[in-house]
């Protein structure tokens, strides 16, 4: 019968495909794990190793393809296959290949994410992957970097970038309006003024403040002296948590320059700016690829150190968030000897060059992060690495993942008014101080 | 022997004839089930009297996860938006998704042409349904908002997507435009399956065409109707991906869009709390299988099967 | 063909004013089913900076193919378009033998458990896919078979969804069809097989269309099963197009376009089956 023929086919078809993918899965196995982290290069060993390279972001895609040139040129046994994913399914993805112990060889790892693998023993410890090493090591890297991917006293992941928070402007619009372009004079009162300037004379938003946290309220929340959570202790309710926090709000909610959060809606800050339709904006370095990407907005724009506050409650009034990506490796990877060697080299000054002239991101190699600068030599990128001398690290915990969105879920109330500051912060302190004991 | 005696003998024999045929012919999906759907529901079963179990590893709770969600007022809020979310689209999905299968099951030109175009969005990216529909309902610049203003005759500017009160039913109707392809299609597969006798014999009748419609079409059509019902709600009842793609976080509406498989998906994929969402799910699993429930005993005022 | 000229130029009472409307509803609707269409095959010739612009502009003020170029150089086309069709082939034929075998048990068949097992089949819609996904990856993975064919297919073994919609179908067919096939001698098998599931074929086309589109869309399993750009398929491989904060909207538009081919094809092929499905119940009756 037609139905018995098919059915036959179908199961036919399905072992053969069955049988021809697990006769490919052994040879990749073949390359197994057996030498220790100590041995030879893979590429003495002459023994053929491919490796799977997982990241998320396509506009890095070339970046990190040169970076496993680079090292198959030296190590011509080891080819490096880059596997791109976009960021929401990354995740799910990792999640399963974790469970299944079928994680890439290297991959990018997340402060979001990090401990949540880290503590469920997912990654290497790479402390010691730079001992003996004379021009190599992690004193070559942003300490709060370092410490962002340290769990329990160790290392799980080699720091691979880090970015900062700047001030955008469109420079049209400030000529169109007459106003000087923003320079390190500028304070809040001096983005505030401006800003209503721009919106009298021209009728375009002078700046865009959207509900955001690394490229926003954080950041003036730190240039008031204050934080959020530090050490496993909150600092929300404080005085200059709130001065910081009020300051970042008033700039939507008390005036008329920037868009509401309805409209942010409709159309978020990066879109509206690159249209041309806000004049200036909190903006992360890794942004500035994509924008000069955009023929719209480049050679419109430039960058500027973020404003001091006024009159801080504590220190100088400067702060830019920073945060950073490292590179990991899997406790259950086939090919982990040779994966940790390419991690090795990842970590080093010639890789970070390599990483910074491509334009990726910022190297975390401390001193590398001029070759970032050359890739658009127009733009006055020099704000973005200047701020690190005073950057802080992006807040985080262990419990991060469990209180990141009842903070967040706080102060949009604020912005949707049903809480005030004051009654935000004291929430917070409660709320998020109940998790941080449960570290 | 008495012809009910026979009767019996025959009906327990073609009993235990059936019962063979019948255990074959489900056997595979059955089997299946159990594989691939039962078992890791059981597993999701165990981890909700658990905290976060990940990559395997976990820690036994008990009732935890389930006081926390009863008294959790966002868990609550999500079962409000989506029981509104599924009043929103159910009723109003399936009358329109009948009234154009029936319109597109009548003899009129272009017919082919008219079907494939409304049997395109179930195959256009999502990233381009949502991009569409956000820019459709843009205060500023929005169509629908320029088109009331001309309707009107004064500046319409209705935040659509960000008003507490209009982000929910603005989501439905991008949910109800996204499925009412595969509900046409559907219903037409029914309408088709109608023997054409019956509206001739009713045309001899004089019967119009509206009670041709209430008294061959939808009783014929019941069947397939259920069918559409059942899995509208059960789709409408986990809803997540188009509110997901238009309400972010961030928006003021937020709370009042967010749907239980959203929280869901917030708890699992981004707090990581599994143990937690594994609650969630079972909370949506009752809510679903009670829809169900009512729906089946609720048929037979109004399902003909040919029987 | 001719059957179905016969069928369409079957005298129906004229109603003009009706058939205004009709016509008008219609074609309303076909308008709102076009314009993401539209939308997105206008944005895949947009430049990046076009296509996020405030307020949009609706034609492309340049028409650039880059976005399409772009594509087939980033992505193993051939592949994927392969991969997806092979994926659908296999997800229809075992709905369609599965589901007929299962839908007809359960709705002509009586046997001892049968609604419970209903139940079981229908429990499964009512729970969300996202609990399924890493258990029957785990299943993958302990048999060696991430990154093939089989893996694709694997979670379309069974159709909750083909099970019940055919159990419908079968439910509305006469069991005096049946009864007669029994006395002829026809064993159960042979009754399923000769008699009632040829009368199911405008049902069964209908389902092949959902299998399809369903196999066509399903982004999250080909991408977590299959690690290899090469082995995905169409939905999972855009998926590579996007960045982690800003995506290049033309890019994945350009992609979306012609992701969309096989399924016009597959589309076309099928509109002529149901064609011929309204012409045979036309003319059985």
């Amino acid at each position: 019968m037609k139905t018995r023929f098919l059915a036959l086919f179908l199961i036919l078809g399905l072992v053969l495909s069955l049988a021809a993918c697990g006769g490919s899965a052994s040879t990749t196995a073949a390359a197994g794990g057996q030498a220790a982290t100590t041995a030879a290069p893979a590429g003495d060993s002459g023994e053929k190793v491919k490796l799977t390279f997982g990241i998320w972001d396509s506009y890095q895609k070339p970046g990190m393809e040169a970076l496993a040139a680079a090292y198959t040129a030296k190590n011509p046994n080891v080819t490096i296959e880059v596997q791109v994913t976009g960021w929401d399914e990354y995740w799910t993805k990792l999640e399963a290949a974790a469970s299944g112990g079928e994680l890439p060889d290297i991959f990018w790892m997340h402060t979001n994410e990090f401990v949540k693998y880290a503590s469920n023993n997912m990654l290497v410890d790479v402390t010691n992957l730079y001992d003996g090493a004379t021009d190599a090591g992690y004193s070559n890297f942003p300490e709060g970097l370092v410490k962002n991917f340290t769990y329990d006293g160790k290392l799980y992941g080699v720091p691979k970038d880090w970015d900062t928070i700047g001030l955008a402007y469109n420079k049209e619009i400030f000529d169109q309006a007459g106003v000087k372009y923003p320079d390190d004079t500028w304070t809040w009162d001096t983005l505030v003024e401006a800003a209503k300037t721009i919106k009298e004379k021209t009728g375009i938003y002078g700046f865009a403040a959207p509900y955001d946290d690394q490229q926003g309220f954080l950041n003036t929340v730190y240039q008031a002296g204050g934080f959020t959570v530090a050490d496993g202790k909150t600092g929300y309710n404080t005085d200059a948590t709130k001065m910081g926090l009020a300051y970042y709000i008033s700039l939507q909610k008390d005036y008329d320059f920037s868009p509401t959060q309805e409209q942010f809606a409709d159309a978020d800050a990066g879109t509206l700016f690159q249209s041309g339709q806000v004049a200036m904006q909190f903006l992360g370095s890794w942004n500035i690829t994509p924008y000069m990407n955009n023929e719209d907005i480049k050679g419109k724009f430039d960058i500027a150190i973020l404003p001091k506050a006024t009159n801080p409650v504590s220190g100088e009034g400067r702060a830019s968030i920073y945060n950073g990506l490292a590179y990991a490796t899997s406790t259950k990877g086939k090919n982990q000897a040779a994966a940790l060697e390419f991690l090795k080299f990842l970590g080093t000054k010639e890789a970070n060059i390599i990483h910074g002239e491509s334009g990726a991101a910022i190297p975390a190699f401390n001193g590398t992060s001029e070759t970032w600068l050359t890739k658009f030599p127009e733009l006055n990128l020099k704000a973005y690495t200047d701020m690190m001398e005073y950057g802080i690290q992006f807040p985080g915990s262990k419990t991060k993942s469990k209180w990141g969105p009842i903070e967040k879920q706080t102060i949009m109330e604020v912005y949707n008014g049903t809480l005030t500051v004051d009654e935000a912060v004291a929430k917070l302190e409660t709320e998020v101080g109940a998790i941080l004991a449960t570290e | 022997m008495t012809s009910t005696h026979i009767a019996q003998v025959k009906r327990a024999r073609r009993l235990s004839h059936d019962a063979g045929w019948g255990y074959l012919m489900v056997a595979p999906t059955i089997l299946g089930l159990i594989i691939l759907n039962i078992y890791p529901f059981f597993h999701s079963f165990y981890m909700s009297f658990s905290e976060t179990m990940l990559f395997g590893n976990w820690e036994w709770v008990g009732l935890d996860n389930y006081r926390k969600m009863f008294s959790d007022p966002n868990m609550w809020r999500a079962t409000g938006n989506t029981l509104y979310f599924v009043l929103l689209t159910v009723p109003l999905g399936i009358f329109l998704a009948l009234a154009f299968a029936s319109m597109l099951n009548s003899q009129i030109k272009g017919r082919d042409a008219l079907r494939a175009i409304y049997f395109l969005p179930m195959i256009v990216a999502p990233a381009a349904i949502a991009m569409v529909w956000k820019w459709l309902y843009n205060t500023e610049y929005g169509l629908i908002n320029q088109f009331l203003s001309l309707l009107i005759g004064d500046d319409v500017k209705i935040n659509w997507i960000s008003n507490p009160k209009l982000a929910l039913p603005a989501a439905a109707i991008v949910a109800i435009w996204s499925s009412i392809g595969y509900d046409i299609i559907l219903l037409l597969a029914g309408l088709q399956a109608i023997p054409r006798s019956y509206y001739e014999a009713a045309d001899i009748d004089g019967a119009n065409f509206i009670s041709k419609f209430f008294h061959i079409t939808i009783p014929m059509v019941s069947p397939t109707m259920f069918f559409v019902l059942i899995m509208r709600l059960m789709a409408a009842l986990k809803q997540f991906d188009l509110v997901y793609m238009m309400i972010t976080d961030t928006n003021p509406a937020f709370q009042q869009s967010q749907t239980l498989m959203y929280l869901f998906y917030r708890e699992s994929f981004q707090v990581g709390n599994k143990g937690y969402a594994s609650a969630l799910v079972l909370w949506t699993f009752v809510i679903i299988l009670a829809f169900t429930a009512i729906q089946f005993v609720g048929q037979k005022k109004w399902v003909h099967y040919d029987q | 063909m001719t059957t179905l000229q016969n069928t369409v130029k079957r005298p129906h009472a004229p109603v003009p004013v009706g058939k205004i409307v009709l016509y008008a509803v219609l074609l309303a609707g076909a308008v709102t089913m076009l314009v993401p269409f539209l939308w997105m095959i206008l944005t895949s010739f947009k430049s990046v900076g076009e296509s996020i612009r405030v307020p949009p502009t609706i034609l492309p003020a340049r028409w650039i193919t880059i976005n399409y170029k772009e594509v087939i150089s980033t992505l193993p086309m051939f592949n994927l378009y392969s991969n997806t069709i092979l994926l659908i082939f296999f997800r229809i034929l075992l709905a369609s033998i599965f589901s007929s075998m299962a839908g007809y048990a359960f709705a002509k068949l009586r046997f001892p458990g049968r609604n419970l097992m209903f139940g079981l089949v229908l429990a499964q819609n009512m729970l969300p896919a996202q609990i399924f996904i890493i258990p029957q990856y785990l299943m993958l993975a302990k048999m060696n078979a991430l990154n093939s064919m089989f893996a694709l297919v694997f979670p379309g073994l069974v159709s909750a969804f083909g099970t019940f919609f055919l159990r419908q179908t079968y439910m509305s067919l006469p069991d005096d069809l049946g009864e007669a096939a029994r006395i002829d001698g026809c064993n159960q098998w042979q009754t399923f097989y000769r008699i009632m599931l040829p009368l199911t074929k405008t049902a069964l086309m209908a389902l092949a269309v959902f299998t399809a589109v369903f196999a066509y869309g399903d982004l999250m399993w080909p991408l977590i099963a299959n690690t290899d750009l090469n082995k995905m398929t169409l939905a999972s491989g855009l998926s590579v197009l996007r960045g982690q904060f800003t995506t290049k909207y033309p890019l994945l538009m350009a992609g979306s376009v012609l992701a969309m081919l096989p399924m016009i094809v597959l589309y076309s092929a099928f509109q002529r089956q149901f064609v011929e499905g309204i012409a045979l119940t036309g003319t059985k009756a």
